[in-house]
């Protein structure tokens, strides 16, 4: 096995992508993701890792950077938050739709403006629809393994998309943790060299980035909304996989105290650690309730969360960003779409917490899950706004 | 509602004609769109618009599969695009021909115009841009809006000069139409349907027919598969080569923008008229004046 | 003139594309690539040469070639590169040289693609851009960009009744790239080919990045006859609008000399953007073209022009380098 040490989320993220014998990396600092930036240049200066480390001169050349070196043929990392995913956003589709399998760990910030460094999950759902598949984790050893996870599941020749790995600024990536930090060995069994279906090879020429008439588009759109679908059995392998030599297994949708539960509450992220110890104590004051953590945000694990929810009789979902003009948040927008058509229904109430930093409490979760006083259907608000 | 299609090369101004024609129409309180089709293909290349009309107001976004009348600006084009293609039972056809327009009648047209618009617009316009030239074959047989319309249309998009010009085009047009309906008709024989040819060469259509399973990932592309878009359709004139004259210097081949002078064993070139444009850049760069760009024959 | 024999038969730029009749930007590519060959990898912006050459399920190239999107061609060169040299590294490839060329047009290059140039100059890749400058947005009807000439009327300066063309003088893509001191950086024109093919070997010899800047005559975009585009290409040289030079280790080199400039208005009389331009604006642009090349021509330790400066016919024939 590995050896545990403490260490700052960050870091623990570097020394993975170390790990995973990336060829290229491109880098453009910004808060709160600049520290995996940082030890990544560490371990390129200091011959740790044999990659071409290149520092780009904005988020758009560093997805542009991206696209290339993984159509050339070499595994490829970028890591960046808030603007400069939004300066990024008109490649990431690109990428997806090119079937360039990079990993990308997306360290959550809030949007602008007003500006704010602080974490809320408002960068990833502006690109929720970039056709990339799109994981959540909660803590320094998620962090850790997703990008080997990552990694296994997009090279796969039936996958080939591109990773996103969330991960709360500050709140996960400037924690100091314990991290288990696998034997280089065993990484390499688990994550084999990149073998790419096809590159951009003089030996073997192809034409990459061809535009399509409308009499194909639709085509196209189908084929990529059908891979990011039907990428969901190589994620489940690859999470399957990776317990054997780690002894930790991740799902989809990860259930604590759900198992026939009245209410359950939902989360993604970071936040599903203090709910956690919010559903601990509303269980002993004696109230029915559990916790689904939605894992895997894209492609949305329909079954699963189906099954997750069966019999439940009241819905509680936490939302980190607001859909401004829209009827709640993006992910309660999502769950209820999911439940449409379902019998037997719960009702639904959204909240959306901890946006631009605002910490939520163990009491937030508290307040967010005590019964309402009058039982509504649908209800939707912006928890703690004042 | 009437449906029209035009047809055209990029830069004739076939778009040009639809709107004029709308126009025309709105400004005698009818109802009409006009929209161009949309395509990688540039100047030269066979292009299309549209227009519907009616007395209603329109609801239709749609592409014109069917038309009730097909205007043809350049007689390059017979050959290469089906023209006719879709056109319904009994529909008009109006064309630029400086031959005998029977030989475009055929059984199951209600009506044909034909004019010759390049050698009047060469003529007025001093150059070969035919749409408004055509506009005044099509109201000669057909009266979808007065001529007077169609002048005025003209005045409000150029300036006095061209307008004037065009409005003198499209006067002498509208005189010099001949009309053929299928009365007038006579049966030729061993002249087929103007579809069929035209079909199997329109442009890459039959490369389009993908289900989305059988689409490469990411749609990647083979190299050099353009080779089977054969350009020589857009093509108006030829280059002629004369051996005599030629020092085979090859700059006709270099300068060729389409790869469509090949060099022979010899040490002379010929013209790959599969994708020659017929720019006539080759005959203009020729030191030794060996080159001559000849008009493609009509029909 | 009997060296483009000497040249290869391989078409890199398969025919079949959709460019125009006529168009000066193909003519350039496919000497372009004669030079480049097979081994290479190119990354194009999106633009004219990227629409009419990659409608799905067809292309046009026969390297291997990407596109992405319009303002980051030399970024994906750089990834490209950088992807190469890695592979190469930990021995995932052989070790044959592999070439990536960037090419865009003067929107992709000199506008929103700038940015993008700058970075992947100063980081030093090693790699070719080609800068095909047709002096305006064609692929979406002839907008101006920086690159457009002062005085050419388009789409978005139109020659009005207050208004006359273009306002701004063009940008000068050679003195920024010269800016970043990268090796080598040139200007070529397709009138020239043999002048094109050997800076075009040049730059993709040196290690490191290397600039070419190459005008493109467009027929639509410029008004001019399809059959004229050549032409307009030498006329452009011969008057001094756009010199044929190399800058290398800081110095520059002029390819082809004058003893006299054809004047301006012969170039500009040709061409339907500048139709109705006035007097005292050709005189404007005279006299700055003559104060450009003198500068030229300074800076390459040449004598300056003489005040009788102007010769009436052009050089019949190129002068190959």
């Amino acid at each position: 096995m590995g050896k545990t040490r403490g260490m700052e989320v960050s870091i623990a993220a570097a020394e993975a992508v170390k790990q995973a014998d990336v060829d290229v990396i491109s880098a453009y600092p910004i808060t709160p993701q600049t520290h995996i930036v940082e030890k990544l240049s560490e371990f390129v200066a200091n011959g740790q890792l044999e990659a071409e480390y290149v520092t780009v001169e904005s988020e758009h050349s560093a997805m542009s950077l991206c696209i290339g070196s993984q159509a050339a043929g070499a595994r490829t990392f970028t890591s960046t938050s808030s603007q400069g995913l939004a300066l990024m956003s008109e490649l990431v589709p690109i990428a997806s739709a090119l079937r360039l399998p990079m990993v990308i760990y997306l360290v959550n910030r809030s949007l602008s403006a007003p500006l704010s460094i602080w974490n809320d999950h408002s960068d990833v759902m502006s690109i929720r629809d970039s056709g990339c598949i799109q994981l959540f984790v909660k803590d320094g050893q998620e962090v850790y393994d997703h990008l080997f996870i990552a990694y296994r599941a997009a090279e796969k020749q039936e996958v080939l998309l591109p990773v996103i790995v969330n991960l709360d600024g500050f709140l996960l990536s400037h924690t100091f943790e314990p991290v288990e930090v696998m034997e280089e060995e065993r990484i390499r069994q688990y994550l084999p060299p990149y073998r790419p279906l096809y590159t951009l090879n003089p030996d073997k020429p192809i034409t990459m980035g061809a535009f399509a008439p409308p009499s194909l588009f639709t085509e196209a759109k189908k084929a990529h909304d059908e891979t990011l679908k039907a990428s969901h059995p190589y994620l489940e392998k690859a999470w399957e996989e990776w317990a054997v030599i780690s002894g930790r297994r991740y799902r989809p949708v990860e259930e604590f105290n759900a198992r026939g539960a009245e209410t359950i509450m939902i989360t993604m992220g970071s936040l599903s650690e203090t709910a956690r110890e919010g559903v601990k104590i509303l269980r002993e004051k004696g109230q029915n309730i559990g916790l689904l953590e939605l894992r895997q945000w894209r492609p949305f694990p329909q079954e699963e969360f189906r099954q997750g929810v069966k019999g439940v009789r009241r819905l509680v979902v936490i939302d980190r960003a607001v859909s401004p003009g829209s009827t709640g948040g993006p992910v309660a927008s999502e769950i209820c779409s999911a439940l449409y058509g379902m019998e037997d229904q719960p009702s639904l109430e959204n909240y959306v917490a901890g946006l631009g930093g605002r910490d939520v409490t163990v009491e937030d979760f508290l307040n967010m899950a005590a019964p309402p006083s009058r039982e509504k259907k649908y209800a939707f608000s912006i928890h703690g706004a004042r | 509602m009437l449906e029209i299609r035009f047809h055209g090369r990029g830069g004739q101004g076939a778009v040009t004609s639809a709107e004029l024609l709308a126009q025309a129409a709105i400004k005698e309180g009818k109802y009409a769109r006009a929209f161009p089709s949309f395509g990688p293909e540039r100047r030269g290349a066979p292009v299309s618009a549209f227009c519907r009309l009616d007395e209603k107001p329109i609801n239709l976004r749609t592409v014109i599969k069917n038309p009730h009348v097909v205007v043809v600006l350049d007689p390059s084009l017979y050959e290469v695009v089906d023209v006719t293609g879709g056109l319904r039972e009994r529909g008009h056809l109006v064309i630029n021909t400086s031959k005998d327009p029977r030989a475009f009648f055929s059984g199951n047209l209600g009506g044909l115009a034909a004019v010759n618009a390049s050698l009047i617009a060469q003529e007025i316009l001093k150059r070969p841009i035919t749409n408004t030239v055509m506009l005044g074959a099509l109201v000669r047989m057909l009266p979808l809006v007065e001529l007077e319309s169609l002048a005025q249309a003209l005045e409000e998009r150029f300036n006095e000069k061209i307008a004037q010009k065009n409005i003198q085009a499209l006067k002498r047009s509208y005189q010099e139409t001949l009309i053929l309906t299928p009365e007038d008709h006579v049966e030729r024989e061993g002249k087929g349907e103007s579809g069929e040819a035209g079909d199997a060469r329109i442009t890459g259509e039959k490369d389009r027919d993908y289900s989305w399973k059988e689409l490469p990932p990411g749609c990647i592309v083979e190299p050099g598969s353009t080779r089977k878009n054969l350009t020589g359709d857009w093509r108006s004139r030829y280059p002629l080569l004369n051996r005599e004259r030629c020092i085979k210097c090859g700059l006709c081949w270099i300068y060729c923008p389409d790869a469509s002078l090949i060099r022979k064993g010899d040490g002379f070139y010929g013209v790959d008229l599969n994708y020659c444009k017929g720019c006539g850049i080759c005959a203009r760069e020729c030191p030794a004046g060996a080159i001559l760009m000849e008009k493609e024959l009509e029909g | 003139m009997f060296a483009v024999k000497t040249l290869t038969d391989r078409e890199y730029l398969a025919p079949g594309h959709r460019g125009c009749s006529g168009c000066g930007q193909a003519v350039a590519v496919r000497m372009v690539h004669k030079a480049l060959g097979q081994r290479i990898v190119v990354a194009c912006a999106t633009g004219c040469m990227e629409v009419i050459s990659s409608p799905f399920p067809q292309s046009s190239w026969e390297m291997p070639w990407i596109h992405v999107a319009f303002e980051n061609a030399a970024a994906v060169a750089s990834g490209i590169e950088a992807g190469l040299k890695a592979l190469r590294h930990k021995g995932k490839i052989d070790n044959r040289k592999i070439k990536v060329v960037a090419m865009a047009g003067d929107g992709g290059t000199a506008d929103i693609g700038l940015q993008a140039l700058s970075g992947a100059l100063e980081r030093g890749h090693d790699f070719l851009y080609i800068c095909y400058d047709n002096e305006a947005y064609m692929n979406t009807g002839v907008q101006r960009s920086s690159s457009t000439p002062y005085g050419a009327s388009t789409m978005t300066t139109p020659a009005g009744r207050i208004q006359k063309g273009q306002a701004t003088w063009k940008k000068n893509m050679m003195e920024i790239v010269a800016a970043h001191h990268i090796p080598y950086a040139a200007t070529a024109s397709p009138s020239y080919p043999m002048d094109l093919l050997g800076k075009v070997k040049k730059g993709a010899e040196i290690k490191g990045p290397a600039y070419l800047h190459i005008l493109s005559p467009c027929p639509p975009g410029w008004g001019i006859e399809a059959e004229d585009t050549i032409g307009l290409g030498r006329l452009a040289v011969e008057t001094g609008a756009f010199p044929l030079y190399e800058q290398e280790e800081g110095k520059i080199r002029l390819s082809l000399d004058f003893d006299k400039l054809i004047p301006l208005e012969k170039y500009l009389k040709g061409q339907g953007r500048f139709r109705g331009i006035d007097q005292e604006r050709m005189d404007y642009m005279q006299e700055r073209v003559l104060e450009m090349w003198q500068d030229l021509k300074r800076k390459a330790g040449l004598r300056e022009l003489r005040p009788s400066r102007f010769r009436k016919e052009g050089v019949k024939w190129i002068r190959t380098s």
